[in-house]
């Protein structure tokens, strides 16, 4: 590694990286610091802005709207992310073989993923409506509800129909990532566990997980950070509701500059939220790095 | 090799530089004034006849250019924001009266009683006072339809009731309801519960939520209560669907249209939806009146034209609102459109909108415009009327779904809209 | 025999799968489908049309200039897709390969960045491009993305993997590290590339909020705001917009059929493995 560092004259690192920093620096660090002004100013977009102090961030510790959302976002994250780093491990491990029609089937599979999120709101509204399909099938074809259950109405279940959407919609990115690894490792350790008379689950258990120890890192890794961003889903779907029951926190970054228009109060929910995914991302950098660099 | 990456670096910058000066020229144009009207979800359908409006203007004002930009429904207020927050609002735009409240709280509206005075008077009165607020109006009245009552007429049958002889009243309508879902298991009504329509739901029943000049709430009250106790009797009965809670027109009229709900109270476009949803339902659909409540009012939903104060041209910007909104372009408009009513007096005595051919689109259009001159906002504009709406709707809502207490959900509500009231 | 029945089962549970992941959109396909008579919202569901009709695709074609707007979005994707490859390869080689001051709070920097959702940053953006004389205008379309912390941390990865040797033979024949990135960093990588294309192309496809509110001009709306016209103000048909999302959709269905195959070497050779 030394030998070849002498060989790099030293301004070339920057200069590859200047096309990024053109790029990153005005719509990512500028707009950043742009956010933290507006969120100690009381900013309407029509009139001047004028000093907030630390007045927009001690209104949020007294909004119950924000507690609300933040604890919707953490339910959200504690909901979406253990289940999509576990199925798609399974649906990876059962399509990475060779047989007929698989390409057919991983496309399939990777389907709902490249569907904008507009065309999926349509289409599971249908599913989650009170004359929908899901009511059907669990009334009329395996009865196990009583009656139909307006899925998006209910303060009980519009978050957790909001969640399944996600799952849904996130199981293909993330098989592919699994898929990835599987195909990585090495088939004489399988070969090996056989010879061993070691049977299918204990090869999973043995052999599978330990060496996707990396993939499944990177996939709680983005996976996370999706739960913690959740946006579309819930605009399209519920809008926030019934009585804000759905609302997360980017939600209400959003719905406090666009419906309220009050630009510095929606700034401090962002800044409180972009601590927070720091801190978690510092964290869970450093947890994925310490593999790298074994 | 240093030399190719510079060059690629400097072949970007420079194509990112001659972009962006074909943009400038764009935005800026030499000799006439150019003003810009921002509609919603007007075209492709309507291309025609607000071109056709454009060029009539420009050329009898040669001063003036007009560009039309079009915005999807849905995204309008957020499309104004942004603009606005760089400086760039439109000068002339279409919008709700509650949107632009908002805007005319923060003074980003001119006001029409100065401006635009001189045809005041050609406007409902009702329609003209929709868009009033802190003694300023912020905008003139372009389009509006009156709610009128959507029926299904073989469901009337299946349980009984006369189909050519619809509700009048809120009352006979919750008979009607009742006996529909008693003998076809269908809903018997819905309204919708999700959004400011609520509000007006109540009023109409009678229940006076503000005190008479709106700066007051008074959720917190025994007839709402038992209001919200009667809603959820319903509900849990199947007599109104669960769905009105969060849903809005929309789902009302895929419902009516799945024959899954007898009545709603719609505007007079969506009988032209059902249409086109299920021919089947459009066949046996009526239309009445909008049934009176004890609260004795008649809603209607008026669309404005505003015009921003940032206007660099607010005479030009304020002359083409006046044009767009006069008596010919309106009638010619509703006319195109066939499912609206102008919002100027007399135009709805035109043959379009009093003689029907007997079909349920015609029926709305003209029990509709025949509403128009007695109908008014239930609600004038408010300050801060979001919030005063969201924590109304969080009460109604939580009242409706939980099982806790009505009224300190609303008395809840009542403070939090008090303190938006004040602010 | 005990095969056979392993094979059939997990055929049937990839079966079931499928129907999972695709079964939403059966409505939305029916719906296409539907003739102008049959009602589209019985309940129970009906998925089989009964009046069976392509005409519905024909009258998107009518209704809005479709093709324009589809090779609006793939100018856009395009344009979109090469600056990503572009920025974020040459971001991830001295991220990856070079040891200079700064490195670890630059590479930070950036891939905190991956965690702003656009909904924060919007209006900021929104001034700054309008500073620029950006607003309708693709290259204003393009560059608040052209380079994501998501495509640089995805290459650097790839880089990571490369031996140290064939770079280091280049470098000491004299060749300079624009050979080193060209003819053997990107060569050896093209699968990540791929990858990262895929992302993209999927991210500029699909983007609704953002040309909303930066194009003004009809002739320059890409797919999913043109779509919005077939939503009247005062008429909805879903078959139409049902017809226009199906068919909106198939490009990219296209896209990735054929690219899938790089696409999972892609991701496994970008170095989650290691």
């Amino acid at each position: 590694m030394s030998e070849k560092l002498r060989l790099y004259k030293p301004y070339t690192p920057y200069l590859y990286l200047l096309p990024a920093a053109m790029i990153l620096i005005p719509f990512v660090f500028v707009a950043l610091v742009q956010v933290f002004i507006y969120s100690v100013q009381h900013y309407n977009i029509f009139t001047p802005a004028r000093w907030a102090g630390a007045s927009n961030y001690l209104a949020l510790i007294q909004d119950r709207k924000f507690w609300d959302a933040l604890q919707n976002t953490v339910k959200y994250f504690l909901g979406v992310v253990p289940l999509l780093v576990i199925i798609p491990l399974f649906i990876a491990v059962l399509i990475n073989r060779e047989w007929k029609g698989i390409n057919f089937f991983r496309a399939v599979f990777y389907f709902p993923v490249i569907t904008s999120m507009v065309v999926v709101g349509i289409a599971w509204k249908w599913i989650y409506a009170e004359n929908g399909i899901l009511n059907y099938i669990l009334t009329d074809f395996i009865p196990v509800l009583g009656e139909p259950v307006n899925w998006l109405a209910q303060g009980s279940t519009a978050l957790g129909s909001v969640m399944v959407v996600t799952i849904w919609k996130g199981l293909g990115y993330y098989m592919i990532i699994y898929l990835a690894g599987l195909q990585s490792i090495p088939a004489h350790l399988y070969e090996a566990a056989q010879i061993d008379g070691a049977g299918r689950i204990r090869q999973l258990l043995h052999i599978t997980v330990p060496m996707l120890l990396p993939s499944i890192s990177i996939v709680t890794i983005m996976s996370s950070m999706a739960a913690m961003k959740v946006f579309d889903e819930i605009y399209v779907m519920t809008g926030g509701g019934p009585y804000g029951s759905s609302r997360t926190l980017v939600f209400e970054v959003y719905y406090n500059a666009f419906e309220k228009i009050k630009i510095g109060y929606s700034s401090a929910i962002a800044v409180v939220l972009f601590f927070i995914l720091l801190i978690f991302s510092w964290l869970s950098l450093r947890f994925s790095e310490n593999k790298y660099e074994k | 090799m240093k030399k190719i990456l510079l060059t690629m670096i400097s072949l970007f910058m420079a194509a990112a530089a001659v972009m962006a000066s074909g943009a400038q020229e764009e935005s800026k144009p030499a000799g006439p004034v150019e003003v810009e009207f921002w509609t919603m979800q007007l075209s492709p359908t309507f291309d025609d006849y607000i071109n056709g409006a454009i060029a009539a203007f420009e050329s009898e004002n040669p001063g003036i250019k007009v560009k039309w930009v079009d915005v999807p429904w849905g995204d309008m207020e957020t499309r104004i924001l942004t603009a606005a927050s760089s400086g760039d609002m439109p000068d002339i735009a279409n919008m709700n009266p509650h949107f632009a409240q908002k805007l005319a709280q923060l003074d980003a509206l001119l006001d029409m009683e100065e401006w635009a005075s001189d045809v005041k008077d050609q406007y409902f009165r009702g329609s003209w006072d929709a868009n009033k607020f802190g003694g300023k109006t912020f905008g003139l009245p372009w389009y509006l339809t009156t709610p009128v009552l959507f029926y299904n007429k073989a469901l009337f049958e299946a349980a009984g009731l006369d189909p050519e002889n619809p509700p009048g009243t809120y009352e006979e309508m919750f008979a009607a309801a009742e006996k529909i879902t008693k003998a076809t298991g269908k809903y018997g009504y819905m309204p919708v519960l999700s959004n400011h329509a609520a509000m007006e739901e109540m009023e109409k029943a009678g229940i006076r939520l503000f005190n008479s000049d709106f700066t007051k709430a008074r959720f917190a009250q025994d007839e709402v209560v038992s209001f919200v106790d009667e809603y959820k009797d319903m509900i849990d009965r199947k007599v109104i669907p669960v769905q009105a809670l969060n849903e809005g027109t929309g789902t009302a009229i895929q419902m009516f249209s799945a024959g899954e709900i007898a009545m709603f109270n719609g505007g007079t476009s969506h009988a032209g939806m059902i249409k086109s949803n299920s021919e089947d339902i459009y066949s046996v659909t009526g239309i009445g009146a909008q049934p009176v409540g004890p609260g004795g009012k008649t809603n209607v939903a008026v669309m404005n034209v505003a015009v921003a104060a940032s206007s660099p041209y607010p005479e030009e910007a304020v002359k083409f609102a006046k044009f767009i909104t006069n008596g010919a372009n309106q009638v010619e408009f509703s006319i195109a459109a066939g499912a609206i009513v102008p919002s100027i007096a007399g135009a709805e005595k035109s043959e379009f909108f009093t003689v029907s051919d007997g079909t349920p689109v015609a029926d709305a259009r003209i029990i509709s415009a025949a509403q128009v001159k007695d109908a008014q906002v239930i609600f004038p504009p408010i300050t801060n009327f979001s919030d005063v709406r969201d924590s109304f709707l969080d009460a109604l809502q939580r009242s409706l779904l939980e099982d806790g207490d009505i009224m300190s959900n609303f008395k809840t509500a009542e403070a939090e809209a008090n303190a938006a009231l004040a602010e | 025999m005990k095969n056979r029945i392993e094979k059939t089962i997990l055929y049937l549970l990839m079966i079931i799968l499928a129907v999972i992941s695709i079964g939403p959109f059966s409505w939305l396909i029916s719906t296409a489908l539907k003739g102008q008579g049959e009602n589209l919202f019985l309940y129970p569901p009906r998925l089989i049309p009964e009046d069976f009709t392509l005409v519905n695709f024909a009258r998107v074609f009518d209704s809005i200039p479709f093709l324009t707007y589809m090779s609006n979005s793939a100018i856009v994707a395009v344009f979109s897709v090469s600056l990503n490859l572009l920025i974020s390869a040459m971001a991830a080689y001295p991220l990856a390969r070079m040891r200079f001051k700064g490195k670890k709070p630059i590479f930070f920097a950036i891939l905190s960045t991956m965690m702003i959702p656009f909904q924060v940053t919007m209006i900021p953006i929104f001034i700054i491009i309008t500073r620029l004389g950006l607003k309708n205008n693709y290259l204003g379309l393009v560059l608040p993305t052209a380079v994501t912390a998501f495509g640089i941390f995805l290459i650097r990865q790839a880089f990571l993997a490369i031996p140290d040797s064939l770079e280091e033979a280049t470098l000491i024949d004299g060749g300079g590290s624009w050979l080193v990135f060209t003819k053997i960093l990107l060569p050896l990588s093209k699968p990540t590339l791929a990858a990262l294309a895929i992302f993209s192309f999927i991210n500029s496809w699909g983007n609704f909020l953002w040309p909303l509110l930066i194009l003004d001009s009809k002739e320059m709306f890409t797919l999913p705001l043109g779509l919005q016209d077939l939503q009247g103000t005062f008429t909805n048909d879903w078959r139409l917009i049902a017809s226009g999302t199906v068919l909106s959709v198939i490009p990219v269905l296209i896209f990735f059929l054929f690219t899938q195959k790089y696409f999972v070497q892609g991701v496994s050779s970008s170095g989650i493995k290691e």
